[in-house]
């Protein structure tokens, strides 16, 4: 039987324009561990084994291990790096997950320095995530691969520009309450439809940033839990899938993948109603349209139905089921800590300790990410407050 | 106003990768204008593009077939911004199942009439049958292929 583990501490950095950062990289994933070991009440010298999550050629060097040096660490700490692409922080989690829940070690750290600082053009690094042979010729970007997921999915289920401007509002206006997002201008369901369209049917403003940001969490076994923390966010469940690199295989309709993976997890929690039972959600959207069928495989509603949810304000800010208070990926996207802060911001709302809307008295919250040639992987992560 | 120091580098690394039998193949029949594709003996999945191996079954080898080069529509997206070394906007990008095989290609679309580039999504349709335009100039690439357009 595996051994418990809780997060039990969170550290995050202020997030910006990744051009405008005044900061060098190691500077802000710095700050970030700091606040982590801090909230943890530990020192960097209690860590155990340390996971560094990022994406390569993002950070413009293929030794990325070695961006933080050794940061206080003797050189018997592991550093393990994971690159899942854009859900590296999520698979990295895991990793970390399984380290101590088998017993390798007591304290885990996870994190992603600013993924982004120093690119030159986004779109262009994320076309060599694409197939060499047959996609990379065609200027295939994550904006490319996401539009033709939004597409599809409006001729399947009639989804309308509208329903995908009214997601991104949403996560706007959260995005205003929360002072570690980077866009904070709280566009309305108007200035969404009216903002210039990219890759259609993806808007600019339904698109992420290019974020500057540094995220850090640390893992604990149970018995150092309890002795450390006094708001341990358990970790009740953490899973992955993996979809082919290719993406020729796929039929663009959702992700039947983490339909799967979700039911899996919920069986394994005992959740089974998990649109009531969950009270906090963080997904991944850097484009909003994902928000809806991700609601979909992520059983809240039923297939073709998330612009319904939305429409009805079920995971709006006081809904019944509030998903992205922090503005989401959609508001901030620092590479790494997209899916790192999913999981951070859920653990922040079940302590109680969300700088931004906070929800109330959460008890158990349901983080998501995904990353690689699109969606390519997905991890799911259930956490509790008991 | 606080000056932001910055240091450039790039990388420019050059690649030359062995694609293998079954992709030069298929790269020799584009060059001749036609479309290969691979069938697995146990699960009768057609390829295109082949494959070295079926990746469901996991087995090899598989069974060589030319296909009528007309394609299915899965979905498509049109890219109104310029993307350094991306192409220049508007071009449209589709993923196509040609011949009813199990996996589909990625191409550009071209030849759709219109007068402004936002009148573009609503003249491409999901479930339009495309066929090849051949570039004069083939040398064995997806770009022998130089788009495809509406089926005539």
């Amino acid at each position: 039987m595996p051994k418990e583990a809780a997060i039990i501490g969170i550290g995050n950095t202020k997030a910006g324009s990744a051009l405008s950062e005044t900061r060098e990289k190691s500077e802000i994933a710095f700050s970030a561990i700091n606040a982590a070991t801090k909230m943890a009440n530990i020192s960097i010298h209690d860590v155990n084994v340390t996971f560094f999550c990022t994406v390569d050629a993002f950070e413009g060097t293929n030794r990325l291990d070695r961006i933080m040096n050794s940061f206080g660490q003797s050189s018997h700490i592991p550093v393990v790096m994971v690159n899942t692409g854009g859900t590296g922080g999520a698979s990295g989690f895991k990793e970390a997950y399984h380290y101590v829940t088998a017993g390798f070690c007591d304290i885990a750290m996870v994190y992603g320095a600013s993924t982004a600082g120093g690119v030159v053009d986004a779109q262009q690094i994320l076309n060599t995530a694409a197939p060499p042979l047959f996609e990379k010729p065609f200027g295939i970007g994550a904006l490319q691969m996401a539009a033709f997921y939004a597409t599809r999915y409006m001729h399947e289920y009639g989804a309308t520009e509208e329903d995908f401007a009214l997601v991104a509002a949403k996560n706007h206006k959260a995005a205003m309450k929360n002072p570690y997002a980077h866009i904070r201008k709280g566009f309305s369901f108007e200035e969404v439809l009216a903002s210039p369209m990219i890759g259609w049917p993806l808007r600019r403003y339904e698109i992420c940033p290019v974020s500057s940001g540094a995220s850090a969490i640390i893992l604990a076994s149970e018995e150092k839990a309890k002795e450390l923390s006094d708001t341990p966010v358990w970790i009740r469940a953490v899973g992955s899938t993996t979809d082919t690199f290719q993406s020729g295989y796929r039929d663009y309709i959702g992700f039947k993948q983490l339909r799967t993976l979700s039911e899996k997890l919920y069986h394994a929690t005992g959740i089974k109603n998990p649109r009531k039972e969950i009270d906090v959600v963080e997904l991944f959207n850097p484009f909003s349209p994902f928000e809806l069928w991700e609601y979909e495989a992520l059983g809240f509603c039923g297939e073709g139905k998330g612009s319904q949810l939305v429409r009805e304000g079920i995971t709006d800010i006081d809904g019944e089921l509030p998903v992205n208070m922090s503005g989401g990926t959609l508001c901030t996207n620092a590479g790494i800590s997209a899916s790192l802060n999913r999981i951070g911001d859920v653990a922040l709302q079940l302590m109680g300790k969300f700088e931004g809307i906070q929800v109330r008295s959460p008890k158990i919250g349901l983080a998501h990410a995904w990353g690689g040639n699109l969606g390519q992987f997905n991890c799911i992560a259930i956490l509790a407050r008991q | 106003m606080e000056i932001i120091m910055k240091k450039e580098y790039s990388w420019k690394l050059d690649y030359s990768v062995t694609v293998g039998e079954v992709y030069t193949k298929f790269y020799e029949g584009l060059k001749a204008r036609k479309i290969l594709a691979n069938k697995c003996g146990k699960c009768n999945r057609v390829y295109v593009p082949p494959r070295p191996f079926c990746d469901i079954c996991f087995i090899e080898p598989l069974e060589w077939i030319e296909v009528d080069p007309k394609g299915i529509v899965q979905t498509y997206t049109i890219t109104y911004q310029k993307f350094e070394n991306l192409p220049n906007p508007p071009y449209i990008t589709a993923v196509i199942r040609i011949n009813g095989s199990a996996t589909s290609l990625i191409h550009f679309i071209g030849e759709i009439q219109h007068e402004k580039p936002s009148e573009l999504p609503e003249k491409i349709k999901i479930g339009m049958s495309v066929e090849p335009v051949w570039a004069d100039e083939r040398e064995g690439d997806i770009l022998d292929i130089k788009y495809f357009r509406a089926a005539k």
